[in-house]
Parts: C-alpha cells; sequence; structure tokens
C-alpha cells in the first residue's frame, strides 16, 4: 500500500486529523490541571485565611 | 405608537445627516472601492465588464457594513441606550426604524449611485439596471443581519472588527444572489427572476426577524 | 437534564463516566482504524478512499456540535439550564477543530482526486462558512468579559446561525449548479459498497464518542473555572481589611 500512489496524501490526512485530536485532547487536560492546581491553591489560602480574625 | 416611530426616524434622519458619517462618505468608500478594484485587476474592459456586477455587490456589502458599525454606538456612549430599551415603544420597533433610517440614509444613495460607477465597469444598460434592482431589494437584507452584528458588539473595544467577522459569514447568501440577479444574462442563460425573488425573501426575512434577534442582544448590553 | 443542573452532582457524573467513555472511545477508534486499513480500495479511486473514513465523520460532527450548541443555546436563553451555558462555551473550540479536520481531509482528498488542493464546490464551501462562523463565536466569547453577557451573547448568534445556516447550504448548492459544470462524484459506485461502509460507520462512531468526551471534560473544566473565578474573589475581598462585607457577600454569590 505505501507504493500505492496518492500514499502521501492518505498519510498527511491521517497525521493532520492525528495531530488536531491529540492537541484538543492536550489542550482540554491541560486546562483540568490548571484549574485543579488553581482550586487547590485558593483551599490552601482560604484555610490560612480564616485562622485571621 | 405612530408618532413615536416617526420622531424617532426623523432623529436618526436628521442625526445622519447632520454627521454627513452617512450617506456622503459611504459614497465616496463605495466609490474609492470600485476605483481601486482595476488597479488591481488590470483595466481589461472585457473582464471587468464580466466581474462587474459582484464588484459593485462586495464595494456595497463593505459599505453597508462599516457605517453599522455606528448603529447603536452613539446611543450607547451617552446613555440613551438604556432609554431606547425602556421606553414604551418595544425596542425590536426602535431597531427597526433605525434600520429603517440607517438604510435610507447610507444604503439608499449606493444604489442610486450604482448605475454611474457601473459605466466605470464597462456594464450595459440593462445590466445597469439589473444591479440597481438587485441592490435596491437586497441592501435591506445587509442592513438587518448588519444590526444583529451591531447590536451583539456594541460597547466592545474592537467592536467593528468582531462585528465584520460574525456578519459576512451570515450575509453570504444575500451577496449570492444579488450577484447572480445582476449578472443575469440578457439571453435567459441566467435566470434574473429566480434570485431576485429570492433577494425579496431574504430581505422580507430579515426584516420581520432581525428586531428580534438585536433587540436580545441590545439588552444584554446594559447589564 | 434538569438533575444535571447542579453542578456537583455533574461534576460527580462526570467522574464517573469519563473512564468509561474514554475506554469505548479508543477501543472504537482502535478497531475503526484496523478496519479503515485493510478495507479493499476504491475501484475508482484507490487508496485514496481510505481520507474519506477520516472526512465523512469529521463532516458529519462539524454539523452535529453545531446542533448541540444551538440546544445548548436555546438552553441558556429560553429554558435557564444553569450548565448550558458551559456546554456551549466548551462545544465551540471541539466544534471548530473538527471542522478544521473536514476541511484538511477534504482538501488533501481533493488533490489526487480533482487535481487542486482546493475546489468551490457546495460542500467545502459550505464547511469553509461554517468553520469560519466557528470562529467568531470563540472570538466573541473571547471578546466579551462578562461571563453571563458572553454566554447570552453567543447563545443568541448560534441561534442566528442556526436558522442562516441551512440558507447558506442552500444557496452555496444552487450558486455550486450556476457556476460548475457538474462533476458527479460517485463513491464506488451508486450505492457505498459493504466494505466500505462498515469503516465508515466504526470511524463515525468513533469521532461522535470522542466528542461526547472532550466535551463532557471541557464542561468540567468550565464549572472549575467558574469555582476558581469565585474563589478568587473571596480570597481578594478577604484580604481587603477596608471591606470585610465584600468578602461575606462573594461568598454568597
Amino acid at each position: 500500500m505505501i507504493q500505492a500512489p496518492h500514499f502521501g496524501f492518505v498519510a498527511a490526512a491521517y497525521a493532520i486529523a492525528a495531530l488536531v485530536i491529540f492537541g484538543m485532547i492536550a489542550a482540554v487536560l491541560a486546562d483540568y490541571r490548571a484549574q485543579i492546581r488553581a482550586l487547590r491553591r485558593l483551599e490552601q489560602a482560604r484555610g490560612r485565611g480564616e485562622g485571621k480574625p | 405608537m405612530k408618532g413615536a416611530m416617526t420622531a424617532l426616524f426623523l432623529r436618526e434622519w436628521r442625526i445622519a445627516r447632520r454627521i454627513g458619517g452617512g450617506a456622503s462618505t459611504g459614497a465616496v468608500f463605495f466609490l474609492i472601492l470600485v476605483a481601486i478594484m482595476p488597479f488591481a485587476i488590470g483595466p481589461d474592459l472585457n473582464l471587468l465588464g464580466r466581474i462587474g456586477p459582484a464588484i459593485l455587490w462586495i464595494a456595497a456589502l463593505l459599505s453597508t457594513l462599516l457605517g453599522l458599525d455606528r448603529l447603536f454606538q452613539g446611543e450607547d456612549e451617552d446613555g440613551s441606550l438604556d432609554l431606547l430599551v425602556n421606553a414604551r415603544l418595544p425596542l425590536e420597533i426602535v431597531v427597526l426604524v433605525k434600520c429603517a433610517a440607517h438604510w435610507t440614509t447610507s444604503a439608499l444613495p449606493l444604489v442610486v449611485v450604482s448605475p454611474l460607477f457601473g459605466l466605470m465597469l464597462a456594464l450595459d444598460a440593462r445590466a445597469l439596471g439589473l444591479v440597481a434592482a438587485s441592490l435596491l431589494v437586497g441592501t435591506p437584507a445587509l442592513t438587518m443581519i448588519g444590526a444583529i452584528g451591531a447590536a451583539l458588539t456594541v460597547s466592545l473595544r474592537r467592536g467593528g472588527l468582531l462585528m465584520a467577522v460574525l456578519v459576512l459569514p451570515l450575509t453570504i447568501p444575500v451577496l449570492i444572489f444579488g450577484v447572480a440577479a445582476a449578472s443575469a444574462a440578457s439571453g435567459g442563460a441566467a435566470p434574473f427572476l429566480m434570485p431576485f425573488l429570492v433577494l425579496c425573501a431574504l430581505s422580507l426575512a430579515t426584516i420581520a426577524g432581525a428586531p428580534f434577534a438585536a433587540a436580545a442582544a441590545l439588552r444584554l448590553a446594559r447589564d | 437534564m434538569w438533575s444535571l443542573a447542579n453542578p456537583t452532582v455533574f461534576l460527580a457524573l462526570a467522574q464517573r463516566a469519563l473512564p468509561g467513555l474514554a475506554a469505548a472511545t479508543a477501543a472504537l477508534f482502535a478497531v475503526g482504524l484496523w478496519l479503515s486499513f485493510t478495507a479493499p480500495p476504491d475501484y475508482q479511486q484507490g487508496e485514496t478512499v481510505r481520507i474519506m473514513y477520516l472526512h465523512v465523520p469529521a463532516a458529519w460532527l462539524s454539523s452535529f456540535i453545531y446542533g448541540v450548541m444551538t440546544l445548548a443555546a436555546l438552553g441558556t436563553l429560553v429554558w435557564r439550564h444553569p450548565l448550558a451555558d458551559a456546554a456551549q462555551k466548551a462545544a465551540a473550540p471541539l466544534g471548530a477543530g473538527f471542522t478544521f479536520i473536514c476541511l484538511a481531509t477534504g482538501s488533501l482528498w481533493g488533490k489526487p482526486m480533482w487535481g487542486t488542493y482546493w475546489v468551490w464546490d457546495a460542500r467545502l464551501t459550505s464547511v469553509l462558512v461554517l468553520f469560519i462562523i466557528y470562529l467568531g463565536l470563540i472570538a466573541l466569547w473571547r471578546t466579551i468579559e462578562d461571563a453571563r453577557r458572553a454566554a447570552r451573547a453567543a447563545a443568541i448568534l448560534t441561534l442566528v446561525g442556526a436558522v442562516d445556516l441551512p440558507i447558506i447550504k442552500f444557496s452555496v448548492d444552487w450558486w455550486n449548479t450556476l457556476h460548475q459544470p457538474a462533476s458527479v462524484f460517485r463513491l464506488g459506485g451508486p450505492t457505498i459498497a459493504p466494505e466500505l461502509l462498515w469503516p465508515l460507520l466504526i470511524m463515525s462512531l468513533a469521532f461522535t464518542l470522542l466528542f461526547v468526551t472532550l466535551h463532557v471534560m471541557a464542561i468540567r473544566n468550565e464549572i472549575l473555572r467558574r469555582r476558581v473565578a469565585r474563589l478568587t474573589m473571596i480570597a481578594a475581598a478577604q484580604g481587603d481589611s477596608l471591606a470585610p462585607q465584600l468578602a461575606a457577600g462573594a461568598a454568597k454569590g
């Protein structure tokens, strides 16, 4: 199949699709981690803050 | 309600004429667009004649778009937007009247002037008439769709650019049928009536529907 | 739908459902990809027909996601569902991504088939317009700072687009038949052979499940982002000794 004409196009199409899909997955996961980190930081600060009058 | 509508229309009319950013500047912009096209395309009259209707329609679309940016901007800046939203006149009617005034002061001059510019693009007499007719019937749709964009982006920084991005895809059907009607060949190979009627339908539909979307968007801007 | 209205309930459900969704998605893709590469080549197009297994699911998803956004928009404006905003905002970038895949794979399919990377045929043109509308929606979300106003403005634009998209499709179809000689594009004959149909269906299912998984994850991120915003305001107000009542107000709101 690799010798078939136009195989480069097929490969490029699958490569681009994979790139975009993995990009979307990565973006959603990175956003999730960022939110969890921010939440953890804020919960800690809040816990410390409640010690003050 | 008739009295309020007339009063609003006259107010818009007077403001547009006084500011002058409406009719005259819009027509000059139209002229400039038509004039720079041959610099890019070349002076070949045959080519220009073939794409002349398209050039006129694109120029009309862009002129209308640029003018619509200010449709609600003035009210937003001096706070009278609140007054309009809370007035007894329904906001949808307010939007409709403002659009009617805007069309009369900004788009109608383009329609009137388009045969003159069509001459520069080597359009024959029949084509000039078709272009003017299609613009007359199609520009209301452009105004109404643009009003939705103007209402969504009122009070935003760089709102004009965003408005163009939002509005232009939505106006593609009007452009397609407008140019089709304007380019209708005299031999009947490309029909005139069908795209012309679709243009009428699009304008009527947007006149009926767009005020609701624009009014809803305006109410958002106050919060 | 209304039982999911409580963000905490949604988060708990997402926590339980996501591993299963992700596993199912991966499994479907594995099967689908295997089928795509072992299916016989099309008698007319040869190997390039394998691009169809990407292009068609992506095209279907680009419309489907817009439908999901339209439902979410109605949820925001008409039914006042609390999570509708998040669902809408989360769907737009995903929609743009899959639409881009549709355009790119269509273009790479077009070069060997029609000899050019881009053709103004009705389908590609309509999808291009849809892509631009997605980008406009994302731009609108980004430009309006107030979250509530952004959600409702995006909802209005989505609904206007929903009304306009069939009109755009119709006018582009009509314009295309007017300008292009009919180059009928047949996929291996008048009907798709069953050996080509199965990979198509499995890949379509895989793509759809991928979107559902990503969408749930993205909605979860939106809910968390709102929590972060609220806690940030509370923290800022607590540190402000001149206005302790702000902390109480932010804690309530």
